[in-house]
């Protein structure tokens, strides 16, 4: 599983963020994240978790693309 | 006049999957069409989920593209499904009208063409913001800008007033960038300097889109802000001064 399909799993299953908030880790590494991604994710580290996307998904995120002018 | 004209709904899909509201997901799920910009690519892959037909405006973004011509491009894009007589929702992060320009510009034209069109309140970052520091605006007022604007027009300030200044990454830069524009960072640093002393105690935040994250928080002296790593969608929270 790829990281964004495991964090958008995580937004709408709730047992699954139940189990990851008691060890998150263990159950990023259990459905197939690499050690990076699972402690980018188990840190709760917004900027980690976003570099650990971009290098999954480079350009995916995004700069400036909704803006007032 | 067109016999069976279609229709355009713009929603806010809030900060994080959680914020959309039973509102907008019943718009989502009635749609014939919904097109979508996301922030982060999880919520981009939710969004898929929800709808069959999902498709990203994001393809009209491009790097050094000037912003009008991207928005420009969306709004034709919202616009021609419903010309045909689709059912449109158009769903934007965070809320769908405040810091889009192709969403208002999207419900102006619709009307204009008499194609019922409407727009959804939603969580936005900045409803995140004083849920996340704790913070009133009624308690001292708050002044709040777009950073590009506040720099341009320099509107007066109150510093007994919390500020907040939004999209900082890109001070003044009007096109799509991938990294953020620090020259701009150090412009709007001396403006404020003019201000605050440089010590003046400032939080770059940035509102969670994740559900098992906690929203980015740093406190920096105002004089460091040039040089620090800021993110793509960071505010700059300027608290007051304190006499």
């Amino acid at each position: 599983v790829s990281m964004k399909d495991f964090l958008s799993k995580l937004e709408d299953d709730d047992e699954l963020r139940r189990r990851f908030r008691e060890s998150p880790q263990e159950v990023a590494q259990a459905e197939g994240l690499s050690d990076d991604q699972a402690a980018a994710l188990a840190s709760g580290n917004l900027k980690q978790i976003k570099q650990e996307l971009q290098i999954e998904s480079p350009g995916d995120s995004i700069v400036g693309v909704i803006m007032v002018d | 006049l067109r016999a069976c004209p279609g229709s355009l709904t713009i929603i806010g899909t809030g900060i994080r999957a959680q914020h959309l509201t039973p509102e907008a997901l019943a718009e989502i799920r009635a749609a014939d069409a919904l097109l979508y910009v996301a922030a982060e690519p999880h919520l981009a892959t939710w969004l898929e989920k929800l709808h069959p037909r999902a498709e990203s405006l994001k393809r009209h973004y491009d790097v050094g593209l000037d912003r009008a011509a991207t928005y420009e491009a969306m709004v034709e894009a919202m616009l021609q499904p419903a010309r045909e007589g689709r059912r449109v929702a158009a769903a934007f992060y965070g809320h769908p009208g405040v810091y889009v320009t192709p969403s208002h510009a999207a419900l102006r034209r619709a009307r204009a063409e008499g194609i019922p069109a409407r727009m959804l309140p939603a969580v936005s970052a900045e409803d995140c913001l004083f849920a996340d520091l704790g913070l009133d605006p009624g308690r001292t007022g708050c002044q709040s800008y777009d950073a590009s604007h506040f720099l341009r027009r320099r509107p007066p300030l109150d510093t007994g007033a919390l500020v907040l200044l939004w999209q900082i990454s890109v001070v003044g830069e009007r096109r799509a960038v991938t990294a953020p524009h620090r020259e701009g960072l150090r412009t709007l640093t001396d403006k404020l300097l003019e201000h605050y002393a440089p010590e003046h105690g400032v939080i770059v935040y940035e509102a969670s889109p994740f559900a098992v994250a906690d929203s980015l928080v740093e406190q920096i002296p105002l004089s460091a802000l040039p040089e620090h790593d800021v993110g793509p969608l960071a505010t700059l929270v300027v608290p007051p001064v304190v006499s």
